[in-house]
């Protein structure tokens, strides 16, 4: 049973590591662009807040699974 | 500024050296009984009817319970401040706005002018869609930061509960849907069924049915899905990390940069929330029947559509 407790954990290290990083080179990439072209700011963070949610989501998904493992370990 | 953070930090020491003096200090480190996380959902206040008890199935377990919960109690009252709101600022409109109706106006004017940004003219129609799903979510993700809410048995977030954001998803996926098949007629449905694709060769739409109608048709359920979760796992997750960090840094207002990072995702997570339905809508709209105005006067804004192909 204390084996699920560590799959949770494992769930939302790998997961959150994931989307770290995809969030962290989306929020580069905007970054740039915003720097290249700031005329485009508003459009670029818009699309910008788009992509990272997509990304966010897989992180949220892991908290879910991570979360469901909990409760199967009590 | 200084003076603020200066009073803030005497009233912090304060209150700690208060509750050393008289014995209330709270137990360092934190045990699971002194941290008080919100329920994962809400719970029961008046039971309507089906079980009293969860079934005893796997992982996730089914419960057919039909009750008015503490959630939505909570978000009856923000609908009823919303509307009191709507009702107060639209009760005598004038040409010259007072101060309220002058807020209102700010607020929806910039819901407008982002939807005409988003989806052209045509979209503008959904405002009532779009603006209320942000409302709701912008004042229920608020009211989660705020004291008593998921504290006391009487209140708890709507949107910390995946219920309410279950219906909120379900509403924009009925709505979409609706748009697309509206303006699409029955052109909408290749979408999943593809068989125009035919056309451009037998390899070519036996592809289309049997790879991309599929994962379009599974990326709907999928859309539900990540609509619901997303929200959910954001603001419960917030009240969590508040929660935890509350129990843990012993110092009350230590936890303020929390709250304001718990205000920040509140917005964007309503905004996102409204924006992803209002997306569908404009992708529901522009849907592959629509192939005769392929020159859409907005260029960049394909590549924001393509982008939300992803999920």
């Amino acid at each position: 049973m204390s084996l699920a407790w560590l799959g949770a954990g494992i769930a939302i290290g790998f997961g959150a590591l994931g989307a770290g990083l995809g969030i962290g080179i989306a929020g580069s990439k905007v970054a740039e662009a915003t720097g290249r072209n700031p005329d485009a700011a508003n459009a670029i963070r818009t699309n910008g807040i788009i992509i990272v949610v997509f990304a966010e989501s897989l992180g949220i998904f892991s908290f879910v699974i991570a979360f469901l493992l909990q409760g199967k370990a009590l | 500024m200084r003076q603020v953070i200066g009073i803030v930090l005497l009233l912090n020491a304060v209150a700690v050296i208060g509750a050393a003096l008289t014995g209330n200090l709270p137990n360092w480190p934190p045990t699971q009984a002194d941290i008080h996380v919100a329920e994962q959902a809400g719970t029961p206040l008046i039971h309507l009817g089906g079980d009293e008890h969860p079934s005893e199935g796997g992982v996730i377990s089914i419960w057919n319970d039909i009750s008015i919960s503490n959630s939505i109690f909570t978000a009856w009252l923000v609908m009823a401040a919303l509307t009191v709101l709507g009702f107060l600022a639209g009760r005598a409109v004038s040409e010259v706005p007072g101060r309220l109706q002058g807020f209102i106006e700010v607020i929806v004017q910039g819901l407008v002018d982002f939807m005409k940004d988003a989806g052209g003219p045509q979209v503008v129609r959904y405002l009532p869609l779009f603006g209320t799903l942000f409302l709701f979510a912008l004042a229920s993700n608020w009211l989660g930061i705020t004291p008593l809410v998921g504290q006391i048995e009487l209140l708890h977030t709507p949107t910390a509960d995946y219920h309410t954001n279950l219906g909120l998803a379900l509403t924009g996926f009925v709505w979409y849907q609706a748009a697309g098949i509206r303006q699409n007629g029955l052109g909408y449905f290749t979408r999943w069924v593809n068989f125009p694709a035919f056309k451009e060769g037998p390899l070519v739409g036996a592809v289309m049915l049997i790879f991309v109608g599929p994962i379009e048709f599974f990326s709907e359920l999928f859309r539900i899905l990540t609509l619901t979760l997303r929200l959910w796992g954001n603001i419960w997750g917030g009240e969590i990390v508040l929660a935890v960090l509350s129990a843990l840094l012993f110092v009350p207002s230590f936890v303020l940069p929390f709250l304001f990072l718990e205000l920040f995702i509140g917005f964007i997570q309503a905004f996102v929330f409204a924006f992803l339905v209002l997306l569908y809508i404009i992708l529901a709209l522009e849907s592959h029947g629509g192939e005769e105005h392929e020159a859409l006067p907005e260029a960049s804004h394909a590549a924001r559509l393509e982008a939300a192909h992803a999920v």
